[in-house]
C-alpha cells in the first residue's frame, strides 16, 4: 500500500471535468484507489465519489493505492492533482 | 416538411387565452404550436419485486446504463461537431456518472436487499447523492448537481421505457418550450423547425438566450410555470421583443401579431439586398460595421447580415458555461475557430469581463455591495495573473490563424493598461521561447467605458493600436445611473451632452495619435445614434446582428458632410431634449432625402 498527499492546483478545484480525467486515470490501474480529504474517503474510480470530495483549489488530498501497481498509480495521480489537468 | 398535425389539438373545445410574462431574450415574433421538451416526472413503481425477479431487475438496470452510455457517445459526437470540443467534454463526465461504480453498486444493493424496482432503487440512490451535494459549502460544486440530474433523466427514461422528447423528434415547425434547455438539447437548435423558444429558467445571459439571439430565433426566458400552463400543440405567440408568451391567443391578438411578423419578414427581406453593399455615405465616407457576439456560432448570422468583422467577442461564456474552467488549449481552439471563420475580416477578442452581474468566483457572503464599482473585468484579470496569462496566450496562439485583435475591458487608469500590457509581453516572450507561432504585431486596444479612461484617452492612446468605446457602461458610470432602477432609468440616455462630448474627446484623442476609434454598445446599433457617431468621426461601429442592416441603411442614406454638420451642431447643445430633437430631425431629413 502506498499513500501520499498533495494540494489541488486547478483554480476551480476538481469539478466535473477534472474529476472525469482523474477517474479515467485511476481506472487504468489494477490497484484499489482511495482519495481522502478531511477524513472523507472515497473510491478513486468513481466520479460521484471524487466530485463529492468538493476539492477546491488549495485543498489537501491524500491518494492511497493498494495493489500490484500502487507505486505508479500514486505517482501519476499525485502528478495530476498537483498539476493543471491540461 | 410535414405540416403540424391538426388532430393533436385534440380536446375539441377552445381553452381560454392566457398571457405569461418573462424576460425578452431574443427579439422578434413567432406563432405556432408548442412542442414541450420532456420535463415531466417518471411514473415509478414503489412496490417490491419477488425474490426470483432480482437478477432480472439488476440486468435491466445494467442494460439501461449501457444504453445511456451509447446514447451519450452519439450526442457527444453531435455536440462536438456543432458546438465544439469544449462543450462536448462535459458529456464525458456525464457518461462516467451514468456508469459510475458508486451509483451502480448502491442501486444494485437496493434492488437486492430491499427488492426495489430498478427505477425506484436508482432514484433513491441519486437522491441520496444529491442530498450530499447540497451539503457542500462551495457554491460551484453544489451547482454541479444539475449534471447529476441530467444523467438521472436519461437513465430513468430508459428504465421507464419512455424515450425523452429531444428536439430531433420535432418533425413540424413549432415553438419549443422547456423548463430548462440542456447543452445536449441545443444541438438541434439550428433546425429550422424551431420557430421560437420559451424556458422557465434563465436570464438574458443564459446559454439558451445567447444561442437564440445568435440563431435569430425569438425567445423568452424566465417564464414561470409555462410548462404546466401548456398542452402539447397549443397555439402560442412568442413575443421575444416584449417578453410575452400568449397561449391560445384570441383572433384579434393573433391577427395583430401575424401582421407584425409579416411586416418584419418583408422588412428583413428588403434589407437583405444590403448585405453585400458597403456601409458608405452618399459622399463616399466608409464606416466599418461589425458584430458583437457571445458564442462563435453567432458569427455566421453576423456574416449573413453583412458584418465586416467581429468588433466584440465576449469571452465570459467560456468561464460561465458548463465547462467553466477552460484550459489554454481549449480557449485557443475556440478563438482560432472564430478567427478562421471571420478571416480576412478582423476578430476583436475582449479579455474576460466577469464581475458586475456575472461573478462565479465569489463565495456566498462575499457578495459585493456595489458590484459594478467593484471587482470586475480587467481588475479580476490583473488580480489573477495566471488565469489572465493563460487567456492572453490562448488569444496569441489563435492570432496565427486569422486577424485577431485583443481588447482590454474597463480600463480606468494608465497603470492598469501598463500592467495588462506587461502580462501580454510576458505571454509573447513565453510563446517565442516555446517556438509557438503567433502574430508579433497583434493589434491591442483599450475599452473606454469609465469616465476616467475617457478623460485620459490621450494618455491611453499612446500605448495602444485602437480605442473602443463601450457606451452602455460609459453612460452608467458618467451619469451614475442604474438602468435597472425604474426611478432613475430616464438618466440612462446617450443623448445627454456629457456623453456626446466625452465620446467626441475620445475620437479626437484617437485622431491625434493616428489610431482608429470604434464604438461597441447599444448606441452603435441605433441608426440615429450611428449617424451622430459617424459625424463625430468614429471609424467603426460594432453591434448585435439584428441592427446591422438598419444601421447600414441609415449610413447609406446620409452624406458625411451632413452627419458632420449634425455632430458639430449637437456639440453646442446643452440638454438631452435639444440633442435628441436635433438628431432625430437630422436623420429623418436624411432618410427622407434618400427616399426621394
Amino acid at each position: 500500500m502506498v499513500e501520499q498527499a498533495t494540494t489541488v492546483k486547478n483554480r476551480l478545484g476538481i469539478h466535473a471535468r477534472p474529476a472525469a480525467y482523474l477517474v479515467q486515470a485511476a481506472s487504468q490501474f489494477q490497484a484499489e484507489i482511495t482519495f481522502i480529504k478531511d477524513g472523507l474517503e472515497v473510491n478513486g474510480k468513481s466520479i460521484m465519489g471524487v466530485m463529492m470530495l468538493a476539492a477546491e483549489v488549495g485543498a489537501e488530498i491524500t491518494v492511497r493505492a493498494d495493489g500490484p501497481d500502487d507505486q505508479t498509480a500514486v505517482k501519476k495521480l499525485i502528478e495530476m492533482i498537483s498539476g493543471d489537468f491540461d | 416538411m410535414a405540416e403540424y398535425p391538426t388532430t393533436a389539438h385534440g380536446n375539441g373545445h377552445a381553452r381560454p387565452s392566457e398571457t405569461l410574462t418573462g424576460t425578452p431574450a431574443s427579439p422578434g415574433v413567432s406563432i405556432g404550436p408548442v412542442f414541450i421538451l420532456d420535463t415531466a416526472d417518471f411514473w415509478i413503481d414503489y412496490g417490491q419485486i419477488s425474490q426470483d425477479r432480482i437478477e432480472e431487475e439488476v440486468e435491466r438496470f445494467d442494460r439501461a446504463v449501457v444504453e445511456v452510455g451509447e446514447d451519450l457517445k452519439v450526442i457527444r459526437g453531435q455536440v462536438e461537431e456543432k458546438l465544439g470540443e469544449e462543450h462536448a467534454r462535459i458529456l464525458d463526465a456525464h457518461q462516467m456518472m451514468a456508469q459510475d461504480q458508486t451509483l451502480h453498486d448502491a442501486t444494485v444493493e437496493r434492488i437486492q436487499v430491499y427488492r426495489y424496482h430498478a427505477e425506484y432503487a436508482y432514484r433513491v440512490t441519486v437522491r441520496d447523492v444529491a442530498r450530499r451535494f447540497d451539503a457542500i459549502q462551495d457554491p460551484y460544486f453544489r451547482s454541479r448537481k444539475s449534471d447529476l440530474h441530467e444523467v438521472e433523466r436519461r437513465v430513468m427514461g430508459k428504465l421507464c421505457h419512455r424515450e425523452e422528447s429531444f428536439l430531433d423528434q420535432l418533425d413540424y415547425k413549432a415553438i419549443v418550450v422547456a423548463h430548462d434547455m440542456q447543452v445536449a438539447d441545443m444541438v438541434h437548435m439550428q433546425s429550422d423547425h424551431v420557430l421560437g423558444i420559451v424556458s422557465e429558467v434563465g436570464g438574458r445571459t443564459s446559454h439558451t438566450a445567447i444561442m437564440a439571439r445568435g440563431l435569430e430565433i425569438p425567445c423568452v426566458v424566465g417564464v414561470r410555470n409555462v410548462v404546466e400552463s401548456l398542452q402539447p400543440g397549443d397555439m402560442t405567440v412568442v413575443d421575444g421583443t416584449r417578453g410575452l408568451v400568449i397561449i391560445n391567443p384570441d383572433a384579434e391578438t393573433l391577427e395583430r401579431y401575424e401582421q407584425e411578423a409579416g411586416e418584419r419578414k418583408v422588412e428583413r427581406e428588403g434589407l437583405a439586398g444590403l448585405r453585400d453593399l458597403p456601409a458608405e455615405t452618399e459622399d463616399g465616407r466608409q464606416v466599418q460595421l461589425m458584430v458583437n457576439i457571445e458564442l462563435p456560432i453567432e458569427a455566421q448570422s453576423g456574416l449573413n447580415n453583412g458584418a465586416e468583422g467581429v468588433g466584440l467577442f465576449r469571452t465570459e461564456y467560456l468561464f460561465l458555461g458548463p465547462s467553466s474552467d477552460p484550459s489554454e488549449s481549449e480557449q485557443a481552439e475556440v478563438y482560432r475557430g472564430l478567427a478562421e471563420r471571420m478571416a480576412p475580416r478582423p476578430t476583436i477578442i475582449r479579455t474576460l469581463d466577469l464581475g458586475g452581474d456575472k461573478m462565479p468566483y465569489l463565495e456566498p457572503g462575499e457578495a459585493e455591495m456595489n458590484p459594478f464599482l467593484g471587482w470586475r473585468a480587467i481588475r479580476v484579470s490583473l488580480s489573477r495573473p495566471d488565469m489572465f496569462l493563460e487567456q492572453l496566450r490562448a488569444i496569441l496562439r489563435a492570432s496565427a490563424f486569422g486577424e485577431v485583435q485583443i481588447m482590454f475591458p474597463m480600463i480606468a487608469t494608465v497603470e492598469e493598461l501598463h500592467q495588462a500590457l506587461e502580462v501580454l509581453a510576458q505571454a509573447k516572450t513565453d510563446l517565442r521561447e516555446e517556438k509557438v507561432p503567433f502574430n508579433e504585431s497583434i493589434p491591442v486596444g483599450a475599452m473606454i467605458e469609465v469616465p476616467s479612461a475617457a478623460i485620459l484617452a490621450d494618455e491611453l492612446a499612446r500605448h495602444v493600436d485602437f480605442l473602443s468605446i463601450g457606451t452602455n457602461d460609459l453612460i452608467q458610470y458618467t451619469l451614475a445611473v442604474d438602468r435597472g432602477n425604474d426611478r432613475v432609468a430616464y438618466l440612462f440616455d446617450p443623448y445627454y451632452p456629457s456623453i456626446v462630448r466625452l465620446i467626441k474627446q475620445v475620437v479626437d484623442s484617437g485622431k491625434r495619435h493616428g489610431i482608429p476609434v470604434t464604438v461597441c454598445g447599444e448606441m452603435a446599433g441605433d441608426p440615429a445614434c450611428a449617424i451622430l457617431l459617424l459625424g463625430m468621426g468614429v471609424d467603426g461601429l460594432s453591434m448585435s446582428t439584428p441592427s446591422l442592416f438598419d444601421v447600414k441603411q441609415a449610413v447609406r442614406s446620409v452624406s458625411f458632410s451632413d452627419a458632420a454638420a449634425l455632430a458639430e451642431d449637437v456639440l453646442t447643445l446643452t440638454t438631452r431634449d435639444e440633442i435628441r430633437d436635433r438628431v432625430t430631425r437630422g436623420t429623418v431629413e436624411g432618410t427622407a432625402a434618400f427616399l426621394n
